[in-house]
């Protein structure tokens, strides 16, 4: 009886501790004492010896196991009063904005009892799906990293202190300073804006720096200059129908993304063989960036070549003959091409440059300009706000740093001490300055060397608004309380600035919508109902800005600014923005883990490097590198040591490095992982940031990266090149791989590569004989699949429910949104460089990426791959303890719980989506002695309660030894027939959507019920550019794919 | 004091072996999807829908 | 007595030894202190067995990732290596029972350590399956006993179900057999023991007196159980082979798996019965009047033939590969002989 312990008691007594009570409770059995000992007492009670011998061992028994078999104790505390919108396993959703430096997204929040677990897309702004980094932004929320409180001191003196104490020092340094510097990322917010004004009322020395980490300078001053606008213009990609794009990976992480991939790809649709139609996009880079491998045709340049390629570009469009550097002469033919279909699509054409040159800039408006696109697809009125940053002012500061005339510099959300290094000028400016203040949300290599650290709150816990776009008015508002002690940045400005806004930010940013915002709307009358629909909604659009505007610049001078071409036989490095921006998502494990999508490796960058065939039976690159093996990369003098990947597609004389990695200061992602390149970042004579290196140096093999982790080794479908002896055109991949069986005889290709029926792809042109051939192969495989002689259990699926999904590997991009919200969704554990190195990779949805075609400038398709559900599962027999069968509706079912882990299943899936817990990465167990790391850390991964709190309850988290794999989301199936069985109608298609689907912003993948003869999915099934992958093996699987059709001018292969 | 009695095994048996005996309530649109069971009921080959019919001894319609 | 001596058959055993010399040379082991060598090899044998044991400990605690497995299979030493234990047990029960039925008198020499040799090497290969698993304190979940979850059976349709049926059967069958013919050696134990020993043995023995009745019982249980037996000489090292032929893995999908895998069986299994016999008579010195030249030589036809099975099954693998065009086979099989550095494993196994 260990009542008292639990805080549970019986009665009275028991709470006093009455010795009688003690005593008796503490008996096995209430009266028998006394009477065992006396024979004839005990045949009075009616026992004997057996009866005693069976009592006694009762009790011991019971003893035994009741003293022995401590569970523990688990606390579950109902709501006394239950808060009005939480109800226990149902969840609510905000409408929030995203915002990260220049990224937004229009979210909807996903919380379970209080906290958010999962971000979808708000389709209010015009289509539904975000980013990955929009996906992965949840689990910053819960970074073990973040700062839990003010912070006052630097490095070992560095201690938690009050929002008292930090403002009244802050204040105190602040009013005795004579020149303050602001640095924020690019400020769209009109809170945020009126904020610093307040700031800077109150100490009108302040000096407000805008940058962004990857600069878009070039751009907007060259906007500013022929447009009067320091602003990104709206991209109207859906209404192009010839895209030239200089180096701008506008699918990938340039501009608005999101949005530019939903409208390209809009434009690219086909669900119809007559009449087929789709945009071109040529692409004009050295290496392959997402964009470029979503391109139909690719047109190789050099860095350097850049400025000698746009200026080309507007002779040939406009007929001016400025002059230009050398252009290597197949881009030279190739850009002739591309201006003849230019000129032909006046006004529905697209050039765009991801340049930050501006004279090069200036002259890719000039040939929008000259071709009327301005207005149309190129549009101002709804010009992107979210890029403002000048790098001139930046450079400024840093010069003023190291003259030593800044006494106070406060750095808002930004690290510029990261990603501004400015050749060491910026540490060794920073070090000048007095005062260093940070605001920031956890420690960072700026606000490492700061004095006071105001914590901020993440966005999911802040009230804010932003103008992403003229003309659109977003909100952002708290899904949950803050977790620690920290504060919005704008509070701290406005506490600083002695401005008082109530008992919450909320008020303020109200405030500014009183007055500025709802004037700009006639439907609602009194505010309060505006400001309730708004924060329902999330967004409120009021309208395009009037007016038009017109070019005036002058391309001469522009055409002499542009790079120069660097002649020689040096290579030329490009450093690039991945998908992990440039350091402000490092410290994220799922997007460390999220592959690149192009070189399909994971925790780290690696230097891209091209790649060739020898004509006989081998793939060769520079200095005969392979993949995993590490170089000496010397930039500019200075030597590191990377690993390199092959890359198809890569210019030649060019390699290719990303940012965002090798970071000092961080969490748990930052240390050790990859190189960092903002070292190798220069600041070009008229200011701006230049991204490319001439004349770097790669070594020879100078080791292997033992953990060398790619998830994916196979890259081609087919890539053709001239074999050698015979001069024709053959498979180089299956010569270089399928060499063994040749030399006894002829030199047959056995389509070992291409006869699987793993991807079909087309051209636009060849469409109809492709779809032709597409038929007749799975003909042949149905023919083959019928002979079967087992029935089916067609009879059973039309019965109720029968759960399928198409992707459109036409629609798929590749941005990889969808892996990152299975993550999420799913709790599906991150592994770590080591564990993925090994083959342990645990991501259930995988996007695979073929190369085809030519290869030294392959096309590129992705194609997502999960478990297909097969009818005819080879998994599901061997299964020997029955774990994983088959749903009435067609599911292959996963149970977790049955599961020995025997792995014969995920032997024996065709398609290797089958996922196997080999340790115990889900920190799930009960002890914690044998949970691995993901990147050396103290506590496990996962292991804490804060990161914890990410976790989807509606999903078992699952223990070591089991097996997973994607379920189509059955949690969110159970949910929606449960949702239409009580509203008593029938399912419909919003009820049951998948992660996967929501998270994809161009809709590459439709789930639904096929026994829906009305419904999304059905009417995709009737694409007749489906295939079933691996059809021949009849497996029978439950997703569809179309065809990837490509609009690939082959004029200019020839 | 109240004393507490667990009155079933509450084992997955327990909860199996319900779902094949219990009806569900067929009448509700929901359940229109159904129409092979609708057609059985019509022609009087079936007098009644279980949990069990509509797929409630399937593993993952619990253990997800 | 005399030394039994036939005029027609040649003697079973050399040396002219009497009936009681025999058991003299066989018991007397049992019954002296063990030397020095012996307790040396034991110490050797327990040090490998705790730090066997260490490593099963050290995989069910942090799990099989330490196996490194993955590439691109999900099975690797633990599953070849019960394969093979599985194997060498066969020979153990092909000596014993089919060389009984083929009523070939000189098994006698060597049926009893054979056959503790399978009992044995069943026991090692059950030890893979158990601790292979991703979740080994759930491995009950393969037997069929009622229970209250529906009830929930195992799929019968899975070859590692099979694998577990077979092997259950293969053992009771094996140690049944095993036993039943030790209980004679074991009353002659009896008969020459005291004290604790002889209650052992007493118990052991189980009653046997040597009468004819018992001999004649004795013999009739021999021959049931070696007809039983025998089958699963083949149905077993089938049944393991279908762990991998009915998968659809390119390498191992192949219908000539079963032959083959039960050939290699017999094959590797009078191998590991020759090694323990040759050592032993090397040991026991006696033993060369016991086991000599004429055992060895039969045990080494047993082997060459096999062997050559074997072979072929090798050629005929590379051939039908070849002949198929199915580049994933060809893969598989060209990698193994001639792909990355592991390819010495391959060839040590094949020569």
């Amino acid at each position: 009886m260990k009542g008292k312990d639990q805080g549970v008691w019986i009665g009275e007594k028991d709470l006093t501790n009455d010795p009688g009570f003690i005593e008796i409770s503490q008996q096995e059995f209430a009266s028998m004492p006394e009477a065992l000992g006396n024979a004839e007492a005990v045949e009075q009670l009616g026992g004997t010896r057996r009866d005693f011998l069976k009592m006694l061992g009762f009790g011991v028994g019971a003893a035994t196991i009741a003293a022995g078999c401590d569970i523990p104790v688990k606390r579950a505390i109902p709501y006394v009063v239950k808060p009005d919108t939480i109800v226990p396993g149902v969840a609510s959703y905000y409408a929030t904005t995203f915002v990260e430096g220049g990224d937004y997204a229009s979210v909807l929040v996903k919380t379970r009892e209080g906290r958010p677990i999962k971000i979808e897309g708000n389709d209010l702004v015009g289509y539904g799906g975000t980013s990955a980094r929009a996906q992965a932004s949840v689990l910053n929320l819960y970074d073990t990293a973040r700062f839990r409180s003010p912070q006052i001191g630097k490095d070992a003196d560095r201690a938690e202190t009050s929002w008292a104490d930090l403002d009244e020092k802050a204040m105190s340094v602040l009013a005795s300073s004579t020149s303050i510097k602001l640095v924020t990322s690019s400020i769209y917010s009109p809170s945020t804006t009126r904020a610093i004004e307040a700031f800077k009322t109150k100490y009108p020395s302040t000096q407000h720096i805008q940058y962004d980490s990857v600069s878009y300078a070039g751009l907007l001053d060259a906007n500013e200059e022929n447009f009067g606008m320091r602003a990104m213009p709206a991209y109207k990609f859906d209404k192009a129908e010839v895209v030239v794009s200089f180096d701008a990976d506008f699918l990938g992480s340039w501009g608005d993304s999101t949005k530019y991939s939903v409208d390209f790809i809009n434009n690219r649709k086909i669900d119809k063989v007559d009449g087929a139609k789709m945009s071109r996009l040529y692409q004009v880079e050295s290496h392959m960036s997402l964009t470029g491998s979503n391109a139909d045709n690719r047109i190789l340049i050099k860095p350097s070549e850049q400025g000698a390629a746009i200026v080309t570009l507007y002779n040939m469009v406009t007929g001016s003959s400025l002059s230009a550097a050398s252009l290597n002469q197949e881009a030279k033919t190739a850009l002739q091409a591309a201006a003849q279909e230019l000129k032909a699509a006046r006004g529905k054409s697209i050039v765009v440059s991801g340049t930050n040159n501006k004279g090069e800039q200036v002259l890719v408006n000039a040939v929008n300009d000259y071709l009327g696109n301005l207005g149309n697809t190129v549009d101002f009125s709804e010009a992107l706000m979210t890029r403002q940053g000048s790098d001139k002012e930046i450079s400024s500061l840093v010069n003023e740093m190291n003259s030593g005339s800044v006494d106070t510099v406060i750095f808002m959300q930004v690290n510029p001490a990261y990603d501004f290094k400015s050749n060491g000028k910026f540490a060794s400016g920073l070090e000048k300055v007095k005062n260093k203040l940070s605001i920031s949300y956890s420690n960072d290599e700026t606000t490492d060397q700061s004095d006071m650290v105001a914590a901020v709150s993440h966005y999911l816990e802040s009230w804010g608004d932003a103008q992403p776009v003229k003309g659109m008015y977003t909100l952002m508002q708290p899904t949950i309380n803050t977790i620690f002690d920290t504060r919005q940045a704008g509070e701290t400005l406005l506490a600083w600035a002695g401005v008082d806004f109530g008992d919450s930010y909320m008020n303020f940013v109200q405030q500014g919508w009183k007055e500025d915002v709802f004037e700009l709307q006639s439907l609602f009358g009194g505010f309060q109902r505006f400001w309730e629909s708004a924060l329902h909604d999330g967004i409120f659009k009021s309208g395009k800005i009037a007016g038009s505007v017109s070019f005036s610049g002058d391309t001469a001078s522009a055409a002499g600014q542009v790079t120069k071409t660097v002649s020689g036989d040096g290579i030329e490095l490009k450093i690039y923005e991945g998908h992990l921006g440039n350091g402000a998502y490092t410290n994220n494990p799922w997007l460390m883990e999220m592959p690149d999508p192009i070189t399909r490796t994971v925790w780290g960058n690696h230097l891209a490097i091209p790649v060739d065939f020898d004509g006989v039976s081998t793939m060769i690159s520079m200095n005969d590198l392979k993949d995993g093996d590490l170089v000496d990369l010397t930039v500019n003098g200075e030597t590191i040591t990377v690993p390199v990947v092959q890359q198809f597609g890569q210019a030649p004389g060019t390699a290719a490095l990303a940012l965002g990695y090798g970071r000092e200061v961080g969490g748990l992602c930052a240390k050790g992982v990859g190189v960092d390149m903002n070292k190798s970042v220069s600041v070009n004579k008229l200011g701006y940031r230049t991204y490319s290196v001439p004349n770097v140096e790669i070594s020879a093999k100078v080791g292997e990266d033992k953990e060398f982790a790619s998830v994916q080794y196979h890259h081609t479908y087919g890539v053709k090149d001239t074999d050698e002896a015979t001069g024709e055109m053959i498979n180089a991949d299956e010569a270089a791989l399928v060499s063994f069986s040749y030399g006894l005889g002829s030199q047959g290709f056995q389509g070992a590569l291409t006869d699987r029926s793993v991807m079909y792809y087309s051209s636009l042109e060849g469409l109809k004989d492709s779809v032709e051939h597409l038929n007749d192969k799975r003909a042949h495989a149905q023919h083959l699949n019928d002979q079967q002689i087992y029935g089916g259990h067609d009879k059973m699926y039309k019965n109720g429910h029968h759960w399928g999904m198409h992707v459109d590997l036409n629609s798929c991009t590749g941005c990889a949104a969808c892996t990152v919200a299975c993550m999420a969704e799913n709790n599906v554990p991150v592994v770590g460089k080591r564990e993925v190195s090994r083959h342990h990779e645990m991501t259930w949805l995988r996007i695979d990426r073929y190369y085809y075609g030519k290869l030294e400038n392959p096309n590129t398709v992705y194609q997502p791959m999960m478990c297909q559900h097969c009818d005819n599962a080879p998994c599901e027999n061997v299964c020997p303890v029955n774990a994983t069968n088959h749903s009435s509706e067609g599911l292959n079912q996963m149970t977790y719980n049955r599961c020995v882990g025997t792995r014969y299943c995920a032997n024996n899936c065709p398609y290797k989506v089958r996922r196997f817990n080999w340790l115990d990465y889900t920190t799930a167990d009960i002890f914690p002695g044998n949970q691995p790391t993901i990147n050396n850390e103290e506590i496990p991964f996962g292991a804490d309660n804060l990161t914890r709190m990410v976790l989807n309850p509606d999903v078992t988290v699952r223990s070591r030894g089991v097996i997973e794999k994607c379920s189509f989301c059955v949690q969110r199936i159970q949910e929606g027939k449960l949702t239409a069985k009580k509203e008593e109608r029938m399912l419909r298609d919003s009820d049951v959507k998948t992660a996967c689907q929501t998270a994809c912003p161009t809709g590459a993948i439709t789930f639904g019920d096929m026994n829906n003869k009305n419904g999304n999915l059905s009417h995709k099934l009737e694409n007749p550019l489906n295939f079933i992958v691996l059809e021949e093996v009849n497996v029978r699987s439950s997703v569809q794919y179309s065809m990837r059709v490509n609009n690939r001018n082959e004029k200019l292969d020839a | 004091m109240e004393v507490v009695q667990q009155m079933s095994p509450l084992s997955m048996g327990w909860c199996i072996n319900c779902h094949r005996q219990t009806e569900v309530n067929f009448n509700d649109t929901y359940y229109s999807a159904y129409e092979d069971y609708h057609k059985e009921m019509k022609d009087g080959d079936r007098t009644k829908v279980t949990v069990e019919d509509i797929g409630g001894l399937e593993c993952q319609k619990c253990h997800y | 007595m005399s030394a039994p001596v036939s005029a027609i058959r040649e003697p079973l055993i050399t040396g002219h030894k009497t009936y009681h010399q025999i058991t003299e040379d066989l018991v007397s082991p049992t019954e002296k202190a063990p030397n020095l060598m012996w307790v040396i090899a034991f110490s050797v044998a327990a040090a490998l067995a705790t730090f066997g044991v260490f490593c099963i400990a050290w995989t069910i605690w942090f799990g099989i990732g330490t196996w490194n497995l993955n590439r691109t299979i999900g099975w690797g030493w633990d599953i070849t290596n019960f394969v093979w234990w599985i194997g060498i047990g066969h020979a153990g029960t092909l000596i014993s029972a089919i060389l009984l039925l083929f009523r070939q008198k000189w098994r006698t020499g060597v049926n009893r350590a054979a056959e503790a040799m399978t009992i044995f090497a069943v026991l090692c290969a059950a030890l893979f399956p158990g601790i292979h698993v991703g979740r080994a304190w759930v491995v009950f979940y393969f037997f069929p006993y009622p229970n209250t979850r529906g009830p929930l059976w195992p799929n019968f349709n899975s070859p590692l179900l099979w694998d577990l049926f077979a092997i259950s059967t293969y053992f009771t069958v094996s140690l049944l057999f095993w036993y039943t013919g030790l209980v004679p050696d074991f009353a002659t134990v009896r008969d020459r023991a005291r004290g604790i020993r002889k209650k052992i043995y007493h118990f052991l023995s189980f009653g046997w007196n040597g009468s004819a009745k018992h001999w004649q019982r004795w013999e009739s249980i021999s021959l049931v159980l070696a007809g039983l037996a025998t089958p699963l000489v083949l149905s077993v090292h089938t049944i393991v082979s279908f762990d991998f032929a009915t998968s659809v893995i390119p390498g191992w999908h192949t219908t000539i798996f079963p032959p083959y895998f039960v050939a290699g069986a017999i094959f590797s299994g009078f191998a590991m019965v020759l090694t323990l016999m040759l050592i032993t008579r090397k040991i026991l010195r006696t033993r060369r009047l016991y086991y000599y030249r004429a055992h060895v030589e039969s045990m080494n036809k047993v082997i060459l033939v096999t062997g050559t099975i074997v072979g072929v099954a090798y050629l005929t693998e590379l051939f039908i590969a070849w002949y198929s065009g199915y580049v994933y086979e060809q893969f598989a099989f060209f990698n193994r002989a001639a792909g990355t550095v592991l390819v010495v494993i391959f060839w040590y196994d094949v020569l």
